[in-house]
C-alpha cells in the first residue's frame, strides 16, 4: 500500500475512525504477525499474538506522531521489533526466575477439550534439536550485534524490506545501507563463528 | 543496488532461516477478535467517540445553537423594548419642536402676506356689540420680564431669546417706535415673583425697529398697530440689534390667524398653580405632588401645549370655546372699543396628553380654562395704563390683568388609570 493510499486511511485512524482502524489491522497484523515470528526461533504463535497485541497497541497510542516519513507497516515492523525484544527479554527473565510458560487463554478449544490441555511450548525433540542447534546459534549471535546492525538484519531479512526502503526508513543513502549491510554480516558472521564454536553455520543446517 | 550481497554466506543462512520460520508461522495469522475488541476499546479510550456523520453532527449542534439564536432574540426583543419606551418619551419633545417650529414659520410667512392692520387701541375704541373675544387668556399671558419674572413666565421665558427679556420700563420708553411687545411687558412688572431666577439677558435691550403691524383687529381705517406675544425664537440667538424682520419673526401676532377667533390667538404661556384645598372634602384624591402642581399653558390656534414644572410637556387642541362676551373674530373685532370689553369672559375647553417624566406615565389632562372678566382689571391696570398710554395700549395691560384671573378646572386621568381634579389658578401676584 502506498503512501498516497495510506494516508486517508491514517487521518481517519487518527479522528478515531473504528471501520479505519479494523482496516489498518487487516492490513498489517498478518504481516507483522509473519515479522515477529521470524525474529527468535523461541517465539511461539501465542507469543507472536502478544507482541502483536503490544505493537497494535503501541500504533493506537503513537499513530499521531507518524509522520509518513515512511510506509506505515515498516514503522509498524520497527515497533514490533522492540516489543518482541522486550518480550523476549521478559520471557528470559521469567525463565531464570523459575520458569514458566505462557498459556494462551484465547485458545479456542472444545467441550470435549475441557479440561484445558496445556500444549508443550517445546517442539518435537528433534526440530527442538535442529533449533536449538542453528536458531539459538544464530539468535546469538544476532544479539550480540550491536542495535543498528541487528535492526538493518532484522529489517532487510525479517521484513523483506530493500535498500531502497531501508534507506527510507532508517534515513540513508541507499549506498550506505549496502555498505552498513555487509559490515553488520561480517561482523553477524563472526559473532556466528564464536557461537558455533569456530564452524562457520551452514545455511542448509537451518 | 549493489548486485552481489556483502557476506554471501552469512545471508544464505538469514533467508534460509527466514524462509524456514515463514513455513512455520504457517498461513497468515487473523487478529483474534477479542484482540481486536481490546485494540477497539484503546482506539475509543485514546480517540474518543468516532466523529458523526454530517447529520448526527447537526444534532450534536442544534442545541447549542438553538440557545444562541434564542438568546440573541432575547437581546433584540429587549433593545426593541428599550428602545421604542425610549421613543415614547421622546416624541413629545421632538413633535412639540416640530410644531413649534412649524407655527413660527406659518407665523412668519403670514406676517408677510397680510397687509397692515389696525392699532389695537383703535380696535377697542369703536362700538362693539358683543363681548369680548376668547382671546384675553391668550392675549393676556405675560411677556417675559427681564429682571423679575412672574412664575408663569418661568418655563417659557427660558425658551424664549434673550431680546425678549428686554422689557424694561426705561427701554419701552425710549423705544418709540411701536413696538407690540411692550404693552405685553408691562404686566410682568407689575408682578414680580423671585422663586425662579431668570437669567439676564446679555444682549443689548434697545427696542426693535418692528416693521408695520399686520393685525386686523381694529377698523381697517385706524392706524395700524400690533398686538404681539413675545414668543419662543426658532433659536436661540436674538439680538436687538437683528434686523427687523428677524425681531418681528420672534413675536406674534395676535389676530394674525384668520378666525375663529380661538384660532386666531396666540397664547404664551400662563402660569398656573393648584389652588384647590388639599383639605376639602369630597375633592377627591389629590394628583401626585410631580403632576401639575405648577404649569404653564400655551395655546397656539387650536393647538394647546401644556409645560408641566418636571418638563413634561402635554400637547392636544382645544376642544370647545364658549365666548361669554363675544369674540375678536369676524366683524366684532371691528366693533371693540372700550377697554371693558377686554376684560369679558371667556371659556375653553382643552384636552392635552403626554406622557409625565416623573411619573413616566401618559397623563390626560381634560380643562376648562375660564377666564373671567377682570372686575379690577382697570384699577389694576392703572398705573400700568398710564405708562402705556404714552404707546395707546392701555387695553393690553388690562388684559394681563385679566389674565391673572384665568383658572382652570380639569380632570388629569394618568397611566389610564386614576383621575385626579385639577383646579389651578395663576399664582398670586
Amino acid at each position: 500500500m502506498s503512501a498516497d493510499l495510506e494516508a486517508p486511511l491514517i487521518a481517519r485512524c487518527r479522528q478515531g475512525d473504528e471501520r479505519a482502524w479494523d482496516a489498518l489491522f487487516d492490513l498489517h497484523y498478518a504481516a507483522a504477525a509473519r515479522f515477529v515470528f521470524q525474529l527468535s526461533p523461541a517465539f511461539s504463535r501465542e507469543d507472536v499474538e502478544e507482541v502483536c497485541q503490544e505493537t497494535f497497541l503501541a500504533v493506537i497510542k503513537n499513530i499521531s506522531s507518524f509522520q509518513g516519513g515512511s510506509r506505515l507497516q515498516t514503522w509498524i515492523f520497527r515497533i514490533a521489533a522492540n516489543k518482541a525484544r522486550d518480550y523476549r527479554e521478559r520471557q528470559q527473565a521469567a525463565k531464570r526466575g523459575g520458569g514458566r510458560t505462557v498459556v494462551s487463554l484465547q485458545e479456542e478449544t472444545g467441550e470435549d477439550s475441557l479440561p484445558l490441555q496445556v500444549p508443550s511450548p517445546l517442539p518435537a525433540p528433534d526440530t527442538l534439536l535442529l533449533r536449538a542447534e542453528v536458531a539459538a546459534q544464530l539468535g546469538q549471535a544476532l544479539d550480540r550485534l550491536e542495535e543498528p546492525c541487528r535492526e538493518i538484519i532484522q529489517l532487510r531479512y525479517f521484513a523483506d524490506l530493500s535498500y531502497d526502503e531501508l534507506a527510507d526508513e532508517l534515513k540513508l543513502n541507499p549506498k550506505t545501507v549496502s555498505s552498513r549491510l555487509s559490515k553488520c554480516l561480517d561482523r553477524l558472521e563472526k559473532i556466528a563463528v564464536e557461537v558455533f564454536g569456530g564452524k562457520n553455520p551452514e545455511p542448509s543446517s537451518v | 543496488m549493489p548486485s552481489q550481497e556483502p557476506n554471501s554466506k552469512m545471508d544464505e543462512l538469514l533467508r534460509a532461516y527466514a524462509k524456514k520460520r515463514r513455513e512455520q508461522a504457517g498461513p497468515d495469522a487473523e487478529m483474534h477478535p477479542a484482540t481486536r475488541r481490546l485494540l477497539q476499546g484503546e482506539v475509543k479510550r485514546t480517540f474518543g467517540a468516532a466523529p458523526a456523520p454530517a447529520g448526527q453532527s447537526w444534532r450534536a449542534w442544534r442545541w447549542p445553537l438553538v440557545a444562541l439564536w434564542g438568546g440573541m432574540v432575547a437581546l433584540l426583543v429587549m433593545f426593541a423594548t428599550i428602545n421604542s419606551q425610549f421613543h415614547n418619551l421622546e416624541p413629545a419633545h421632538s413633535k412639540e419642536e416640530g410644531r413649534r417650529m412649524k407655527d413660527e414659520k406659518s407665523d412668519a410667512l403670514t406676517r408677510r402676506s397680510l397687509p397692515s392692520a389696525a392699532p389695537v387701541d383703535q380696535r377697542f375704541s369703536g362700538p362693539r356689540p358683543g363681548g369680548i373675544a376668547p382671546a384675553t387668556v391668550a392675549e393676556s399671558a405675560p411677556p417675559p420680564a427681564p429682571a423679575a419674572v412672574p412664575p408663569a413666565e418661568t418655563a417659557v421665558a427660558a425658551m424664549q431669546p434673550p431680546v425678549a427679556n428686554a422689557t424694561s420700563a426705561a427701554a419701552l420708553d425710549a423705544a418709540a417706535a411701536p413696538a407690540a411687545a411692550i404693552p405685553l411687558l408691562e404686566p410682568k412688572l407689575t408682578s414680580p415673583v423671585p422663586a425662579v431666577p431668570m437669567p439676564e439677558p446679555k444682549l443689548s435691550r434697545q427696542p426693535l425697529p418692528m416693521p408695520q403691524p399686520n393685525v386686523s383687529l381694529a377698523p381697517r381705517s385706524a392706524p395700524p398697530a400690533t398686538f404681539k406675544f413675545a414668543d419662543r425664537a426658532p433659536s436661540g440667538v436674538a439680538s436687538a440689534s437683528a434686523p427687523p424682520m428677524a425681531g418681528f419673526a420672534r413675536s406674534r401676532s395676535v389676530a394674525a390667524a384668520p378666525s375663529p377667533a380661538s384660532d386666531a390667538l396666540e397664547v404664551t404661556a400662563d402660569n398656573f398653580v393648584q389652588v384647590r384645598n388639599r383639605g376639602r372634602e369630597g375633592a377627591g384624591p389629590l394628583p401626585p405632588s410631580n403632576l401639575l402642581s405648577n404649569f404653564r399653558m400655551r395655546r397656539s390656534g387650536q393647538n394647546v401645549s401644556v409645560f408641566d414644572a418636571d418638563g413634561s410637556v402635554y400637547n392636544g387642541q382645544v376642544l370647545d370655546v364658549e365666548s361669554h362676551g363675544g369674540a375678536f373674530g369676524g366683524e366684532a373685532r371691528q366693533d371693540a372699543k372700550t377697554l371693558q370689553d377686554v376684560n369679558q369672559a371667556a371659556n375653553w375647553t382643552f384636552n392635552v396628553t403626554g406622557i409625565n417624566h416623573s411619573l413616566r406615565q401618559n397623563v390626560s389632562f381634560t380643562g376648562n380654562v375660564l377666564t373671567t372678566p377682570a372686575t379690577n382689571a382697570p384699577a389694576q391696570a392703572g398705573a400700568q395704563a398710564r405708562r402705556a398710554a404714552q404707546f395707546q395700549n392701555a387695553s393690553k395691560a388690562a388684559q394681563a390683568a385679566s389674565a391673572q384671573n384665568s383658572r382652570i378646572n380639569g380632570k388629569v386621568q394618568v397611566g389610564g388609570g386614576k383621575s385626579y381634579e385639577i383646579e389651578a389658578a395663576p399664582p398670586a401676584p
